[in-house]
C-alpha cells in the first residue's frame, strides 16, 4: 500500500513538472485586420488546455499565452490554433528555461520534448528564462528541429 | 460605368488613411470562417417597386479550417451554398486568397423573368471563383461564376455569368483596444450578370453600412439599386438588413 502510494505520489510530482521548460509564448499573427478576426485567434488559443491566459495586443494581432505547469504543451497545437481561425503566424516566440548559460551557434538541445537548434551570428550569454524566437518558416520544423535565435 | 467609375475616385480618394474590411454584405470573401464555428443568420429584404418581401433564415458551419457550408430558407425555398480556400497567402495586416463555391438554390417557383434572381424565386446551380486581396486598409474581392436555371424563359437560354466587386473599409474605432468596441464599416459592392445566351445584363450597386458588436455578431444594412438594367427587371431595388451571430469552436474537433 505504502509502495502505491509512493508511485502515485512521484507520478504526481512528476506531472506538475512535466512543462516547466516552456513558460510562455508569444504569437504575432499575420493575415488579418480586423477585431472579429483576433477573437476567433483569442478564442482557439484560449481553448487549448495547456494554456492558462492569453493576452492581446489586437492592434499589432499580438498574443502572449501563459502556459500551464502541469500540462504538456505543444508547438503544433498553438499553431494548428491560429491556422484553424484561418490565419498564419507572421513569429512565434517561446520562453525557455534553459540549464545551459551560453547559447552556442549551432549547438542543438532538448527542451520540452521538442528539438532546439542555435542560429547566432555570435555566441551569446542567456538568462535561465530565456525568450527565444522560432525562426522556422510557418513555425514547421526541418528534420524535427525548431532553429531559434534570440 | 462613367458614373461608377466617378463615385469610386472621389469616395477612395477621401478614405485614405482608414483601414480595410472585408466582412461583405452582398458577397463571400475567400476567407472562410473561423474552423468549427457556427453562425446563424437571420436576414430580411424589401423590394421598393412591388412592395416584395422576403425573410431568410440561414446557418453557416465551418466544416474545416478551410472548407464552411450553408444552409438557409425562406421557409419557401431551399439554399445551399458551400465554399473552400484553396490558396492562401498571409503576410502582416495583408493576405490574398482564393477559393472556389458551389451554390444551389430549389424553389416551387417557374422562372417569370430573364434576369436569373437568387432570393428563393427560381431553382439555379452555380459554381465560380473568389479572388480577395486584403491589405491594411485596402480589402477587395472579386468573384466570377457561372449559373444555371431550371427553367428557360423566352428564349434567353439557362446560363449566366455572375459577377461582384466589393470593397470595404473600417469606420471606427480609429484604434482597436478591446473585442468589446463596437466596429462601424462601409462597404461598397458592384454587382453584375451577364446572360450567356442572350445580351441581357443588369449592373447593381449595393452601399452598405455595418455594426459589429463585441467582435461576434454582426448588424447588416444595405440598399441595392439599378446602375444600369437593360432587362427591366420588375424590382431592381431595394432594402437589405440582416444580422448573424458568430458561435465560436461550437462544432467537436474532427480527429486526425
Amino acid at each position: 500500500m505504502k509502495k502505491q502510494f509512493l508511485i502515485v505520489c512521484i507520478g504526481f510530482l512528476l506531472s506538475i513538472t512535466v512543462n516547466a521548460q516552456i513558460k510562455s509564448a508569444e504569437i504575432v499573427a499575420s493575415g488579418l485586420t480586423c477585431s472579429m478576426c483576433s477573437k476567433a485567434i483569442f478564442k482557439s488559443l484560449e481553448k487549448l488546455s495547456f494554456v492558462d491566459t492569453v493576452k492581446v495586443n489586437i492592434e499589432t494581432s499580438t498574443y502572449i499565452l501563459s502556459l500551464s505547469n502541469s500540462k504538456e504543451a505543444k508547438i503544433e497545437d498553438i499553431k494548428e490554433a491560429v491556422y484553424g481561425a484561418g490565419f498564419a503566424i507572421a513569429k512565434m516566440g517561446l520562453s525557455l528555461q534553459l540549464n545551459e548559460k551560453v547559447a552556442t551557434n549551432g549547438a542543438v538541445f532538448n527542451n520540452a520534448n521538442y528539438q532546439f537548434k542555435w542560429k547566432l551570428t555570435k555566441d551569446r550569454n542567456i538568462a535561465p528564462i530565456q525568450k527565444v524566437w522560432i525562426l522556422n518558416k510557418d513555425v514547421t520544423p526541418v528534420n524535427n528541429i525548431y532553429n531559434i535565435s534570440l | 460605368m462613367k458614373y461608377f467609375l466617378s463615385i469610386v475616385i472621389i469616395f477612395f480618394g477621401s478614405i485614405k488613411n482608414l483601414k480595410a474590411q472585408e466582412l461583405y454584405v452582398f458577397s463571400e470573401p475567400a476567407s472562410t470562417m473561423p474552423a468549427r464555428s457556427v453562425i446563424v443568420k437571420e436576414s430580411y429584404t424589401q423590394m421598393a417597386n412591388m412592395g416584395a418581401q422576403n425573410f431568410n433564415t440561414q446557418v453557416e458551419f465551418s466544416l474545416a479550417k478551410k472548407w464552411m457550408v450553408h444552409v438557409g430558407t425562406n421557409f419557401k425555398a431551399a439554399d445551399f451554398y458551400s465554399q473552400y480556400r484553396f490558396y492562401s497567402n498571409d503576410a502582416m495586416y495583408k493576405h490574398t486568397r482564393l477559393a472556389w463555391y458551389f451554390r444551389g438554390i430549389l424553389s416551387p417557383d417557374i422562372a417569370n423573368q430573364k434576369a436569373f434572381l437568387y432570393d428563393g424565386q427560381q431553382s439555379l446551380l452555380g459554381s465560380g471563383i473568389i479572388l480577395t486581396r486584403l491589405q491594411h486598409k485596402w480589402a477587395s474581392s472579386l468573384t466570377m461564376g457561372v449559373t444555371h436555371r431550371k427553367d428557360g424563359f423566352a428564349g434567353v437560354g439557362q446560363e449566366a455569368f455572375q459577377y461582384s466587386f466589393s470593397n470595404g473599409w473600417l469606420l471606427y474605432p480609429k484604434k482597436y483596444e478591446t473585442y468589446d468596441q463596437t466596429n462601424f464599416n462601409f462597404y461598397i459592392e458592384i454587382l453584375g450578370q451577364k446572360l450567356l445566351h442572350n445580351n441581357g445584363y443588369y449592373l447593381d450597386i449595393a452601399p452598405a453600412f455595418q455594426f459589429i458588436f463585441n467582435s461576434q455578431s454582426k448588424l447588416n444594412l444595405g440598399y441595392r439599386f439599378a446602375l444600369d438594367d437593360p432587362m427591366k427587371r420588375p424590382v431592381n431595388k431595394g432594402v437589405y438588413i440582416s444580422y448573424d451571430y458568430l458561435f465560436f469552436n461550437a462544432l467537436p474537433k474532427l480527429k486526425k
